[in-house]
């Protein structure tokens, strides 16, 4: 009975020391053939789609949390060859054709499959093309955000956010004329 | 002796001048309170939770082993694998910057959302992080954390202490450019040299809303080099 129970131990902390390394930081083969991928492989009509440097940077820095193994890659892999066949029919060929073409919410389909491969889930706040407000947020399975992505613009706001004063400055205007017009309206009624 | 249709008038007239305009002007005087005041009150609240609320606790007590508020690594030299030291994760407060000449000394976030701006400077994911050998790209608001990055001159260093290294650069070249401008900072964000990018809102001691950003580019003096390939 002992040995038995040394035995399921010592297969316990073998299996625990096996799972280890697949939480380690830095960027693997499987990454780095994803990231090869993405600069080389999106080509519409004979020309590589252009893509900022920075937006593969975000993506190591995403990668560098995480471990993607060999079936993960496959699978998207294939996701992605088929959001290619999209861009390719589309004829996709700068970031700025998907807003032109009304692609954006197809594309992200596709990103959200991928990212669920990964356990993880793509969501969006706002307008993407706002440059202020629109986010693209990922998180993992308990929630917890892993990045959040201003799609269109790398600088972010430093200074004061004036669009809760206009935002209000609207409604106070809004409700002045409605009182205004209603007062008038039950004035007139009255007079009647 | 008032007749019925006379009488339903003045029903009428009661109900639409002592009910029901009170109510709309009670409503509307409370929806105007709400417009006039969220603008005054909202930065009140922000500033009260950066000051009285848990964030800035949290943010202290957050950064696990090896943090700069529990020793740190100290090393300022030599070559990190990635099994060597721990990447930060999104939001977590991972080490310091000081910038010589300035009153600059906060801590450095990891993700530049609204709500981590609020905590400190904070390092893009368009960017990387300390010791890459490329482009790094830090931003904060400038009240409070970056109001005298302005004041800074060439050659000052800045000293950026993370849980796995200390780094320091020096300021070589200063600009003002609107955000939207990406030819100002794409060549040295995304080149093959370390260079860190400092930035805030060029506001010349106003307290408004600007397109235009203040720019500081330093160069790599010092600190361990990252290799985040496996």
């Amino acid at each position: 009975m002992k040995k038995k129970l040394a035995c399921l131990m010592v297969v316990a902390v073998l299996l625990v020391a096996s799972v280890i390394p697949a939480f380690a930081a830095g960027i693997n083969t499987y990454e780095q053939k994803i990231l090869t991928y993405v600069k080389t492989a999106y080509v519409v009509d004979g020309k590589a789609i252009t893509v900022p440097q920075e937006y593969f940077t975000a993506l190591e820095n995403i990668f560098a949390e995480i471990d993607v193994t060999e079936t993960q890659y496959n699978e998207i892999i294939a996701i992605m060859d088929e959001a290619l066949k999209v861009c390719q029919a589309n004829k996709l060929t700068k970031v700025e054709d998907i807003t032109a073409t009304g692609t954006t919410q197809v594309l992200l389909g596709y990103a959200r499959k991928a990212l669920a491969v990964l356990g993880y889930n793509l969501s969006t706040k706002g307008t993407l093309s706002d440059a202020d407000h629109g986010l693209l947020v990922i998180t993992d399975a308990e929630g917890n955000v892993v990045a959040e992505l201003h799609p269109n613009v790398v600088i972010t706001k430093t200074g004061a956010d004036l669009t809760s004063v206009a935002v209000c400055g609207a409604v106070a205007a809004f409700v002045l004329v409605a009182s205004g017009v209603s007062v008038k309206r039950f004035r007139k009624v009255d007079e009647e | 002796m008032k007749n019925n249709p006379e009488i339903n008038r003045s029903k009428k007239r009661y109900w639409k001048g002592f009910v029901l305009i009170p109510i709309a002007f009670l409503l509307c005087g409370y929806l105007l309170l709400f417009a006039v005041l969220t603008p005054i009150l909202d930065p009140l609240v922000s500033v009260y939770n950066l000051a009285f609320s848990n964030a800035n606790v949290q943010t202290i007590t957050e950064p696990g082993a090896g943090s700069i508020f529990d020793g740190g690594s100290g090393l300022s030299s030599g070559t990190l694998n990635c099994d060597d030291f721990s990447f930060p994760k999104y939001g977590e407060n991972f080490g310091h910057i000081t910038v010589e000449g300035t009153e600059v000394d906060t801590q450095v976030i990891f993700g530049d959302s609204h709500a981590l701006l609020n905590r400190g400077a904070c390092v893009s994911l368009f960017g990387h992080i300390p010791g890459c050998g490329k482009g790094v790209l830090i931003g904060a608001h400038y009240m409070p954390y970056f109001k005298t990055l302005p004041d800074v001159k060439e050659g000052a260093l800045v000293h950026i202490e993370t849980t796995y290294g200390s780094y320091v650069y020096r300021v070589y070249r200063t600009d003002v450019s609107r955000y939207d401008n990406a030819s100002a900072y794409r060549t040295e964000l995304n080149g093959d040299k370390e260079i860190l990018i400092l930035y805030t809102c060029d506001l010349n001691g106003a307290i408004a809303s600007t397109p235009n950003r203040f720019f500081a580019f330093c160069e790599f003096v010092s600190g361990p080099s990252v290799n985040l390939y496996e």
